[in-house]
C-alpha cells in the first residue's frame, strides 16, 4: 500500500480513530494500541500481495523470539547463550535476504548451474521492502547482544510478567507501518522506551502537519510530477543515442531533484505518520544537496543507512583504528556492500564502488589539507567562498551523475546516455526544461531554507515565528491538492 | 489556532486565484507540460456544459481550439499519446458523458490495437478523475504548472483567430456513408478491434450520437488506399465518413513538427467541421 493512495488513507484515519478511542485509556491502553498498530502494519504490507505476509512474519516472529531470548540470557548473565542465539538470529536474516534478493544475481554468476536452475532462481520474487526489515532485524539483534538496549529490553521483557507481551512489542518495533517498508532505520534503543499507552492531546500536531505537508509536497508534487519526464531516460538506447545534450541533461539534473524528493519525502511522512501514533523518528535527511563533500552527503543523505553501515559495518571492519590504508579499503568496502545492498545488481556495485572511491580520495586528499594547514592558516574570505562553491558544484554533480545508475536499467544505457550527450545535437523539447524548473525549484528553496537554518540561525528562527511558514504550507497544501503528479510507487521500495 | 487560521486563509486564497485564472483563460487551460494530464484535463473539461460536438482522437484532435477559444460547441477531447478509442469505452460504460455528435479522429485509431494498457483510459475510471470532472478546482485543466505551461506556449504558437471567420479548408466534400468494402479477411488484432467498436458505436447512436470518422491533416501517405479494417468499421458501424487531409491545399496547412497543425491550420479545420456538420448542428 503507498502513502499516497486512497486505501491507505482509508487504513490510516480507521487505524487512528480506533488507536485512541475511549477504551484506549483503560489498563489494556497499551496492549490494545499495539496490537491495533500491527494489524494495520500486516493489512499495509499485505495489501497489494498478501503471500508476502508469510515471510515477513518468518523475520518478525524469528527475530522477535530471538531477541527475547538474547534478553533474558543477557539480564542472567549467559553470554555463550547470547551469542548462539545472536548468531543464528543474524543468519537467519541474511539468509532470507541472500534467498530473495541474491540469489537470483548470484545464479548468473555461476557458469555450471543448468539454465532450469538459474531460471528458477530468477522467478524468485522480491519481496517489497526486505532489505530494510532485514536490517532493522539484524540492528536490533546486535544492538541487544552487544547489551546496548539491556535495560530497555529488560524493561520491555519484564512489563506484565510475560515473554509473550515482550516479543508481541519487539515484533510491532519491526513491522510498525510508517518505517516498515523504507525506514528510518529506527533503532530499539530509540524505539523501545517509547512503546506504551498513547493519549490524544499529546500528539505534537504541529510538528505532524509540517512533517505531513512538507513530506506529501516533496512526493506528490514534485517527485511525481518529475518522474513523468525522467521517464524520458530509460525508453531505451536508441533513443538516448539519438536525443541530444539539452534533451538529457535536464533530465539528468530533474532525476537528482526526483530521487531526493521521492525519498526525503517518504521520510518525512514516515516522521508525521509515527508522530500521529506518539512516536519519534529520527530524521533521515539533512539537506544533502547542500553538501561540499561526499563525506558530507553521506552524513546528510539517508543518514539512518549511513549510520547502519557505519555501526555495524565499518566499525566491525576496523573503521578508521588501523591506519589509512585500511581505512580506505574499509571505506571502499562498505560502500560497494551499500551498493549491493540497494539491488542485485552490477549496476548497483558501480554506483557504490564509486561512491567508496570518491570517499577515500576525499579522505586522502584530507589527510595532505590536515599535514598543510597545521604549518599555514587558512585564509578566510572569498578564497574560502570561492573554494566552498567549487566543492559544492563538485559534490552535487559527482552525486547526480552517479544517480544514472539508479535510473538505468543495463550499462548500455548508461553508455547510450553519454554517446547521446556528446553527440553534439542541439534539439530541445520544452517540457523536460519547464518540469524542471517548475517543480525543481521546489527542491532549490527547500534547501535554501536548509542553508538559513545553518548559517542563519537567527533569520530563520524569526521567519519560523513569522506567518510565513503557515502561508508556505497553505500554499503547499494547494498544489498537492491541484497538481499532483500521476500517482507513482516510492522508488526506494524496490529496495 | 493562527497558524491553522493563516493556512486556511492562505489555501481560501489560493482556490480564489485559480478559479479567476480559469475564468480568464476561457474555462479551461490548453497544454499541460505532462501528456498524461494534458489529456485528462481535455476530457475532464470536455464533459463540464453541454457540448454539440464532442472531438475524440488523440495529440492531433489535442490542438484543435474549442469554446475555451471561443469555437462554441465544440469541446476537444484529445487524448495526447492515444486514441478515441479510450474515451468512447468510457462513454460507453457511463463514465463520459455523450455530445449530439461524436467526431471520431480516424487518424490514430489503430493505436488501440496495440492492446497496450492505457494510462488515460485506466485513470477515468479513479474517483479523483470523476470528482475533478465535478469540481473544477481538483481537475487536470486547472493545475497550477497547465497556466504556466499553456501561457508560454502561446507565446510560441500564437493565437487561433476569430473563431467566425471565413478562413477554412475550402473543400467541397462533406461527411458521407461509404460503400461497404469487398469482403476481406482481417488480421484477428484487426477483427478484435473491429467486434469490439461497432456494437460499442450503434450503442452510442441509439443514445443519439451521430459518429463522424474525420481522417485529420496530415491524413495518409499519398497514394495510400483506406485500410479494409477501417472501411469495414465506418460502414457496418452506420457512421459517417469525411477525409479532411486528401485534397486540400497545401498552403492551408502548415504541420509544427510534421504531426500536428499550426494555430492557424488548426483553426481552419475546425472552422470547416462547423460548417461540414451544421445540418445537425
Amino acid at each position: 500500500m503507498l502513502f499516497n493512495s486512497w486505501e491507505f488513507l482509508v487504513l490510516l484515519v480507521a487505524t487512528f480513530a480506533l488507536y485512541y478511542a475511549p477504551w484506549s485509556r483503560g489498563a489494556h491502553g497499551k496492549a490494545w494500541q499495539v496490537t491495533l498498530a500491527l494489524v494495520a502494519s500486516v493489512i499495509f504490507y499485505g495489501w497489494e500481495d498478501p503471500k508476502l505476509i508469510g515471510l515477513l512474519a518468518v523475520s518478525c516472529v524469528g527475530n522477535s523470539l530471538a531477541t527475547g531470548r538474547i534478553i533474558l540470557h543477557k539480564v542472567s548473565g549467559n553470554e555463550a547463550k547470547v551469542r548462539k542465539w545472536m548468531q543464528l538470529a543474524v543468519v537467519m536474516n541474511l539468509a532470507l535476504l541472500g534467498v530473495f534478493k541474491y540469489l537470483p544475481f548470484l545464479a548468473g554468476l555461476i557458469p555450471f548451474l543448468p539454465p532450469s536452475w538459474v531460471e528458477a532462481a530468477k522467478d524468485i520474487p522480491l519481496p517489497i521492502g526486505i532489505s530494510f526489515y532485514t536490517f532493522h532485524g539484524i540492528s536490533m539483534i546486535v544492538d541487544v547482544a552487544r547489551g546496548e538496549v539491556t535495560r530497555e529490553g529488560d524493561a520491555l521483557m519484564s512489563k506484565g510478567g510475560r515473554f509473550a507481551k515482550g516479543v508481541r512489542d519487539i515484533g510491532f518495533y519491526l513491522l510498525f507501518f510508517p518505517q516498515l517498508v523504507a525506514g528510518p532505520i529506527v533503532k530499539a534503543k530509540e524505539f523501545w522506551p517509547q512503546i506504551a499507552a498513547k493519549r490524544l492531546e499529546d500528539i505534537p500536531w504541529h510538528q505532524v502537519v509540517r512533517a505531513l505537508i512538507t513530506g506529501y509536497f516533496l512526493k506528490v508534487f514534485v517527485a511525481d510530477n518529475l518522474s513523468e519526464q525522467t521517464a524520458g531516460l530509460t525508453l531505451g538506447p536508441e533513443t538516448l543515442i539519438s536525443s541530444g545534450p539539452l534533451n538529457l541533461v535536464p533530465l539528468l539534473y530533474g532525476y537528482s531533484l526526483q530521487i531526493f524528493a521521492d525519498f526525503a519525502g517518504y521520510s518525512l511522512i514516515a516522521i508525521g505518520l509515527a508522530a500521529m501514533f506518539g512516536y519519534r523518528f529520527p530524521i533521515n535527511f539533512n539537506f544533502p544537496y547542500l553538501s561540499t563533500s561526499i563525506t558530507e552527503f553521506w552524513r546528510r543523505w539517508h543518514m539512518s543507512l549511513s549510520a547502519w553501515l557505519r555501526d555495524y559495518l565499518y566499525i566491525p571492519l576496523g573503521g578508521n583504528r588501523k591506519g589509512p590504508g585500511r581505512t580506505y579499503v574499509n571505506l571502499f568496502l562498505v560502500m560497494f556492500l551499500g551498493g549491493l545492498w540497494h539491488g542485485a545488481e552490477w549496476k548497483f556495485a558501480l554506483w557504490g564502488s564509486l561512491h567508496g572511491l570518491l570517499l577515500a580520495l576525499e579522505r586522502l586528499a584530507g589527510r595532505r589539507q590536515r599535514t598543510k594547514s597545521a604549518e599555514s592558516k587558512p585564509k578566510a574570505g572569498l578564497l574560502t567562498l570561492l573554494r566552498t562553491c567549487c566543492a559544492w558544484f563538485f559534490t552535487f554533480h559527482a552525486v547526480t551523475l552517479l544517480w544514472l545508475t539508479f535510473l538505468m536499467p543495463d550499462m548500455t544505457s548508461i553508455v547510450a546516455f553519454f554517446k547521446g550527450v556528446l553527440s553534439g545535437r542541439m534539439g530541445f523539447s520544452g517540457p523536460p526544461i519547464f518540469s524542471l524548473c517548475f517543480y525543481g525549484t521546489a527542491v532549490i528553496l527547500y534547501h535554501a531554507w536548509g542553508w538559513l537554518k545553518e548559517h542563519r540561525e537567527l533569520l530563520a528562527n524569526k521567519l519560523l515565528r513569522s506567518p510565513l511558514e503557515p502561508i508556505l504550507h497553505g500554499v503547499m497544501l494547494f498544489l498537492i491538492f491541484t497538481n499532483p503528479g500521476a500517482p507513482r510507487g516510492f522508488i526506494y521500495f524496490q529496495f | 489556532m493562527r497558524y491553522f487560521t493563516i493556512l486556511m486563509l492562505t489555501l481560501a486564497a489560493c482556490f480564489g486565484v485559480q478559479a479567476l485564472a480559469l475564468r480568464t483563460a476561457g474555462g479551461r487551460t490548453a497544454k499541460s507540460e505532462s501528456n498524461y494530464f494534458s489529456s485528462l484535463g481535455r476530457i475532464q473539461a470536455g464533459t463540464v456544459g453541454k457540448a454539440d460536438v464532442m472531438l475524440l482522437g488523440s495529440s492531433i484532435t489535442g490542438r484543435l481550439p474549442d469554446r475555451s477559444q471561443a469555437f462554441d460547441g465544440f469541446a476537444n477531447m484529445g487524448c495526447d499519446g492515444g486514441s478515441a478509442v479510450d474515451a468512447l469505452r468510457a462513454m460507453d460504460q457511463g463514465i463520459l458523458p455523450v455530445a449530439p455528435i461524436l467526431v471520431i479522429e480516424a487518424n490514430t485509431v489503430h493505436l488501440a490495437m496495440q492492446r497496450k494498457p492505457s494510462e488515460v483510459g485506466a485513470a477515468m475510471e479513479r474517483p479523483w478523475f470523476q470528482a475533478g470532472m465535478r469540481v473544477p478546482a481538483i481537475s487536470a485543466y486547472a493545475r497550477p504548472s497547465a497556466f504556466a505551461y499553456s501561457k508560454l506556449l502561446a507565446r510560441k504558437t500564437g493565437g487561433f483567430g476569430d473563431p467566425t471567420a471565413d478562413d477554412d479548408l475550402r473543400i467541397t466534400d462533406r461527411p458521407k456513408r461509404l460503400a461497404s468494402p469487398n469482403p476481406e479477411p482481417l488480421a484477428a488484432y484487426e477483427q478484435a478491434l473491429v467486434d469490439e467498436l461497432i456494437p460499442l458505436l450503434h450503442r452510442l447512436q441509439n443514445r443519439g450520437c451521430r459518429t463522424v470518422f474525420v481522417l485529420l491533416p496530415p491524413g495518409r501517405q499519398p497514394g495510400t488506399p483506406l485500410p479494409a479494417w477501417l472501411t469495414t468499421l465506418v460502414t457496418e458501424s452506420n457512421s459517417e465518413w469525411w477525409d479532411l487531409a486528401t485534397g486540400v491545399d497545401p498552403s492551408l496547412i502548415v504541420l509544427t513538427d510534421h504531426v500536428h497543425m499550426s494555430a492557424p491550420s488548426a483553426a481552419r479545420t475546425v472552422r470547416t467541421l462547423k460548417k461540414g456538420l451544421r445540418p445537425s448542428l
